[in-house]
């Protein structure tokens, strides 16, 4: 299975998780540059080892709230075919595998949800979002400075 | 009948009829014609009479022993014919009698054969008869007055039951006697007798008179008419009486009645003008005053003629009469015999006996002294009454003179007295009242004074005892003040005691004191040199604490960058797959010993952070502790005086509170006394005030009772103008 594999990971005090092949590295938080006129999930940009990536605060787009914990910002840079994108969570916490069981697809939970994987943490069942990203990011009109 | 018996009848008949004749002519001599001629047979007449009787009755019974037994028999069988009694049998006579040498046996067999067949023929006859007879006897009985028949002798030949009754026996026993027998009247064998009279005239005569039946005398009213016989001969008359008793008991009650009446107006004050009419009006009786005055003539004169005719004007007593009512009373005028007009009373009273009026009486009383009277009264009266009047109304000026001793001359007297004593009365009066009326001013005004004296007194009660409440009100709560006061004190002279106490124990802490300050001195300066030598050692080690902070950090960055790795490393091995996963695993550790490097790291840099703390308070607690020791020793020096200075004071209070003690004591037995006696002076003051009060209420009613008093002054005041104003309606000059 190709799918069993994710990466999870903080927003404000909910978690997440994408998919380990979307994910390409994951990089210290560092100066955004800000882009003028741009929606507002769109924070900034940064340079990547030379490469201009665009940073999205899925906070905006899944209407989470701030974060209790600061000091472990760190920036998902997402494996996307055509621009680098990365995105902004409060704290990456590990790669983790799931099976079928953990795994559900039938709730409906919006348009940015894949299903909702349910992960055993510090003794009890915490419910993980599984985001889609295409579907988050894939309308995402990013501004290319290269 | 047959010739035969005719001829026997005619011949017994003859005989016994000159025979009857024979001795009536004898008898009528004797005691008729004799005595007319005045003879001297009239002294003989009686014994001649019977003696010629004797002689006829001894030829008549010659003759009929002669003419034999048959004729006695067949007169014995007629007789008992003639007697009713048709049973009777003819007993055949003896053959060698008279009678059947007299009468052959063939005129006997005639005679006896024509005496059974009259028998017979009788018999059916007086069937017939009693059949009327009875008829007629029942008529008769049922008139309800006595009917008699008799005949010329006066015998009586039929009489009714009612007859029967009158005479007081049977009526079989009437039959056949006197008729004067039974019913003795004055009428009886004289001319008056009506039925002799009827007899005589061959009329009916009427008349009126007595019978005496058992010694009781019954008026009756008679009437007799003759009966005839065929020949128009008088055979005798029917009397048919009326019981006159009740008629004439109704009379005689009636003239009783006008006697006593009579009687009593016979005692009517003379003269007195009454007069009794009877209904015809007729005088029954009249006062002589009346007879003189107003006819002209005596009472007796009078009697039994008309009233009306004598007066020439109808009478009061003919119109009550004519009315049936009585006129009591009525004025009026009438003119005497002499033409004086005199003023009468005239009343007219109808006299009535069973309610049936009798007569009337008329009574007339002469006014004319009376109308004089009344005049004379009408005088003096219009003389007094505007005197007695004017007195009444006050003016007692007036005197009436006494004209005569009558009652009038004794009313007035008597009102001449009143009328002085009146005026004596009102001089008194008017002297009193005006004497009253001024004293009555005199004692208003002091009532007044009184009033207002009494009213001030209320007042100023009113407000004693209003002053009186709030004093009451006041020693309450001054009393109260006082009591707690004396707690106060008391609780004073304890605490007074107390803080002897404890000053005498402060005193002895403050020797304490002064011995541990110069003690604390010492130390304080030991303190001070060791807290130099701290200072330089937590300086050093600052230094070195600082140091192991650097090498922390850069342990930490490398721990952290390390981490970083590790989980990019995992991503990398996990996109990878199968292949990555021993990889993966390494990452994982090395990603796990940087997180515990961190943990650890972080620990670390903790713990420098707390030592570095508590170097810099130590450090600043050194250098504070310097500057407190100094502050210290100072201070405790000033302690030491100080102490020195409050051992001083501590004596002073110790005596003071003493002295303050004492005090309190003498204040509180003070307050002991004084309290009680505010009591008592409260309870006096309660008292006080109940009396003000009561004062205070004695003094209102004293005033309204002034004021009552005032009002009755006042009243005796206007009394007194009342009474002045009405004696002075009196006019006595």
């Amino acid at each position: 299975m190709d799918h069993d594999k994710v990466v999870k990971f903080r927003l404000g005090n909910e978690f997440f998780a994408v998919s380990v092949n979307d994910v390409k590295e994951v990089v210290k938080m560092q100066k955004i540059t800000r882009t003028p006129n741009s929606p507002p999930h769109v924070k900034g940009i940064i340079d990547l080892r030379g490469i201009v990536c665009t940073i999205i605060d899925p906070k905006k787009l899944l209407n989470v709230g701030e974060s209790d914990r600061k000091g472990k910002e760190r920036i998902i840079v997402l494996d996307l075919k055509d621009n680098t994108v990365g995105i902004k969570v409060d704290e990456v916490l590990s790669v983790e595998d799931f099976n079928e069981e953990q795994l559900e697809t039938d709730i409906d939970l919006g348009q940015y949800a894949k299903g909702i994987i349910k992960d055993e943490m510090n003794g009890r069942i915490e419910l993980i979002l599984w985001l889609d990203i295409e579907k988050l990011v894939g309308g995402t009109e990013v501004v290319q400075y290269a | 009948m047959t010739e035969g018996n005719n001829v026997i009848e005619t011949k017994l008949e003859t005989r016994i009829m000159v025979s009857i004749f024979l001795v009536f002519a004898i008898f009528l001599y004797a005691t008729v014609i004799s005595p007319m001629f005045g003879g001297f047979l009239e002294q003989y007449a009686f014994q001649i009479s019977i003696t010629l009787l004797l002689f006829v009755l001894g030829v008549t019974y010659y003759f009929i022993r002669n003419v034999g037994s048959s004729l006695t028999a067949l007169a014995s069988f007629t007789t008992a014919l003639a007697k009713g009694d048709f049973d009777a049998q003819l007993k055949t006579a003896n053959k060698n009698s008279i009678g059947q040498r007299l009468f052959t046996i063939q005129d006997v067999r005639i005679l006896e054969e024509s005496t059974v067949k009259m028998k017979s023929g009788l018999k059916n006859m007086i069937h017939e008869l009693r059949q009327k007879e009875s008829e007629t006897a029942y008529l008769l009985n049922a008139l309800g007055t006595p009917v008699f028949a008799i005949d010329t002798d006066y015998n009586i030949t039929m009489a009714n039951e009612a007859a029967a009754q009158a005479a007081g026996v049977q009526r079989e026993d009437l039959i056949g006697r006197k008729c004067y027998h039974f019913f003795n009247t004055p009428h009886c064998n004289t001319e008056e007798c009506r039925t002799s009279q009827a007899m005589r005239f061959k009329e009916s005569r009427k008349g009126e008179t007595v019978v005496n039946v058992n010694g009781k005398q019954i008026p009756i009213s008679y009437k007799a008419t003759p009966l005839f016989d065929k020949n128009g001969e008088v055979t005798g008359a029917v009397e048919y009486t009326v019981n006159l008793s009740d008629q004439y008991a109704k009379q005689r009650e009636l003239e009783k009645k006008e006697n006593e009446l009579i009687e009593i107006f016979k005692k009517f004050p003379q003269p007195g003008y009454v007069y009794f009419i009877d209904t015809e009006g007729t005088v029954k009786y009249t006062s002589e005053a009346f007879a003189n005055d107003f006819v002209g003539k005596s009472a007796s004169d009078l009697i039994g003629k008309k009233l009306s005719e004598l007066i020439g004007v109808k009478t009061v007593a003919e119109k009550v009469i004519d009315s049936g009512r009585p006129v009591i009373g009525n004025e009026g005028k009438a003119k005497t015999k002499d033409g004086k007009l005199v003023p009468l009373l005239v009343s007219g009273i109808p006299i009535k006996l069973d309610g049936e009026v009798i007569g009337a009486l008329g009574f007339l009383v002469d006014i004319t002294e009376q109308k004089k009277l009344v005049k004379y009264m009408r005088d003096e009266v219009s003389r007094i009454l505007p005197v007695m009047e004017a007195a009444a109304n006050g003016d007692l000026t007036q005197e009436l003179e006494v004209k005569n001793d009558d009652d009038f001359g004794k009313l007035i007297k008597a009102f001449n007295q009143m009328r002085d004593n009146l005026r004596n009365i009102v001089i008194n009066i008017t002297e009193t009242s005006n004497y009253v009326s001024s004293a009555s001013e005199e004692l208003t005004a002091s009532i007044e004074e009184i009033s207002n004296s009494s009213r001030a007194v209320a007042d100023s009660a009113q407000k004693i005892a209003a002053g009186a409440d709030e004093q009451t009100t006041s020693l309450e709560s001054s009393n109260k003040a006082l009591e707690e006061i004396s707690g106060i004190t008391e609780e004073t002279a304890s605490n007074a005691e107390n803080v002897l106490e404890i000053a005498q124990g402060a005193s002895s802490l403050a020797v304490d004191g002064y011995d541990a300050s110069a003690t604390a001195i010492r130390n304080m300066d030991e303190l001070a040199a060791s807290n130099a030598e701290v200072k330089k050692e937590v300086e050093e080690l600052e230094r070195r604490a600082e140091k192991i902070g650097e090498i922390v950090d850069v342990i930490t960055t490398i721990a952290e960058q390390t981490s970083l790795l590790a989980l990019n490393a995992n991503i990398e091995a996990a996109r990878v797959g199968e292949q990555g996963r021993g990889f993966a695993v390494v990452a994982g550790e090395v990603g796990k010993l940087a997180n515990e490097t961190q943990e650890s790291a972080r620990n670390i840099s903790e713990l420098i952070k707390e030592i570095q703390d508590s170097m810099s308070k130590l450090v600043e607690s050194v250098k504070d502790s310097n500057e407190k020791t100094e502050g210290t020793v100072k201070a405790v020096s000033d302690v030491m005086e100080r102490i020195e200075r409050i051992k001083e004071s501590i004596q002073d209070t110790v005596v003071g509170m003493e002295e303050i003690k004492k005090a309190m004591d003498d204040q509180a037995n003070a307050v002991q006394g004084l309290a009680v006696t505010s009591d008592k002076v409260f309870q006096v003051a309660v008292s006080n005030t109940q009396e003000i009060e009561n004062t205070a209420a004695a003094a209102e009613e004293q005033a309204t009772s002034v004021d009552e008093i005032s009002k009755s002054s006042e009243d005796l005041a206007n009394m007194a103008d009342r009474l002045i104003s009405m004696v002075n309606k009196f006019k006595l000059n």
